[in-house]
């Protein structure tokens, strides 16, 4: 009998001890839940957990091998691009004021994810960029490269330019980075980056899909004072029908609109 | 934008870029020819021979595979661009007849021709000048994307070249 009060009691302990684990581990969802502002309701006051609702900087995790954004919101002027070249002991490259867009390709000789970039960047007829897409790779000066290894992996046709000056300008957190400048405004379109190739051109397509979504949007505006033009052209034109031309005193007659009297 | 290297030095108009080149000479690098003759994409010159300075300015963007006078960019010319080349010939060049001009030479619309081309393209046209500066010896190549546009374009390519400095070696 003893034995049998020993076990039940040690029995309750351990489920004790699990209701509580539980309840701890409830509790601890829940704040979790609170601090991401689920189940606060629109308006909630300011100051309340809305206000840390979305993921901050801390929590956005990328892949090892790419660099996180910076901590900046917006994104960085184009600046154009000065340095050397691989062939060229003098290179400057026009990114703000021109009619093309320019992306700019930050890549070294040293990360591995660079190579998938360097490799894709051999044959750019492949690559799929768009016509008005001009692709230039910037790496960091000569002082802070390997210029005989950057020699090496340079596409004979992509624009290089080795510049750790442009990766100061562009804020750049790492490499690969791409930043796609609008050349006629000077802006930065987007920025970011990816583990390969595709990745990165399915960043660019979705800039792309958003100026034909844009463009579209400014097609189907009606322009007003365009319209109350034609619409005043036209009421002219079916006045001048009917016999009433301009300054006809029946235009000026007010109407009772109930009995149709003047 | 300050482009600079070689003694070669200029400020780039708005919408202008350029690079300054020496380039590497044929059979010097990069794997042999299966010919045996160096016709890899890129050589220039003849084996043997002093590569000496090259700038080349543009109002467009430049091409990377380009031939010292141009071939490879003058193709993608369009009607409002200009190509600019300083060529800079050997010491024993300078005192020669050729080269007897003195400073970079200032640009006119008449000094353009159709013919002047290196290679003929339809449209476009040419100029050519030797001159001496700096006691170093240069040809100035330009090429206009429209004949018919030279009055708009050379007074751009004369702002250019007004902003190119060349110092002694």
């Amino acid at each position: 009998m003893t034995a049998l009060v020993a076990v039940l009691a040690a029995a309750v302990a351990l489920l004790t001890l699990l209701v509580v684990g539980l309840l701890r581990s409830h509790a601890e969802i829940l704040r979790r839940l609170h601090d991401l502002g689920a189940g606060v309701e629109q308006g909630g006051a300011p100051g309340s957990s809305r206000a840390s609702r979305g993921v901050t900087r801390d929590q956005f995790n990328v892949f090892p091998e790419v660099p996180a954004p910076g901590d900046r919101e917006e994104l960085p002027a184009g600046r154009d691009l000065a340095g050397v070249g691989v062939a060229d002991d003098a290179v400057s490259i026009r990114v703000v004021g021109v009619e093309h867009a320019t992306l700019v390709a930050f890549l070294s000789s040293s990360c591995l994810t660079c190579h998938r970039f360097w490799d894709a960047f051999a044959d750019p007829a492949e690559l799929g960029l768009a016509p008005g897409v001009r692709l230039v790779i910037v790496t960091r000066d000569p002082s802070e490269e390997l210029p005989a290894r950057i020699a090496e992996l340079a596409p004979a046709a992509v624009p290089l330019v080795m510049s750790s000056e442009a990766w100061s300008a562009y804020d750049v957190p790492g490499s690969p980075y791409f930043v796609l400048v609008d050349g006629p405004s000077g802006q930065a379109r987007g920025e970011g980056t990816g583990i390969d190739w595709p990745q990165v051109r399915g960043l660019l397509s979705q800039v792309a899909d958003d100026d034909v979504f844009a463009a579209e949007l400014e097609a189907r505006r009606v322009s007003k004072p365009g319209a109350d033009a034609t619409r005043e052209r036209r009421i002219d034109q079916e006045l001048l029908a009917a016999g009433v031309p301009p300054g006809d005193p029946s235009l000026y007659e007010l109407t009772d609109p109930e009995s149709g009297e003047r | 934008m300050r482009l600079s290297a070689y003694g070669i030095t200029t400020d780039l108009p708005p919408g202008w870029e350029g690079r300054i080149t020496k380039r590497t000479a044929p059979g010097r690098a990069g794997p042999p020819s299966p010919s045996g003759a160096d016709d890899r994409p890129g050589a220039r010159g003849t084996p043997g021979e002093v590569p000496s300075p090259v700038a080349h300015l543009a109002n467009f963007a430049l091409p990377e595979q380009r031939g010292d006078f141009g071939s490879g960019a003058v193709d993608v010319m369009g009607p409002d661009h200009v190509f600019l080349t300083l060529f800079e010939y050997g010491p024993e060049s300078v005192g020669q007849a050729l080269f007897s001009d003195q400073g970079i030479p200032a640009l006119q619309p008449a000094m353009f021709n159709p013919s002047a081309l290196q290679r003929v393209i339809k449209g476009q046209a040419g100029c050519q000048r030797f001159f001496t500066t700096a006691e170093r010896a240069f040809c100035l190549y330009v090429v206009l994307g429209s004949h018919a546009r030279a009055t708009t374009l050379v007074p751009q390519a004369q702002r250019t070249l007004r902003a190119t400095r060349i110092s002694p070696r």
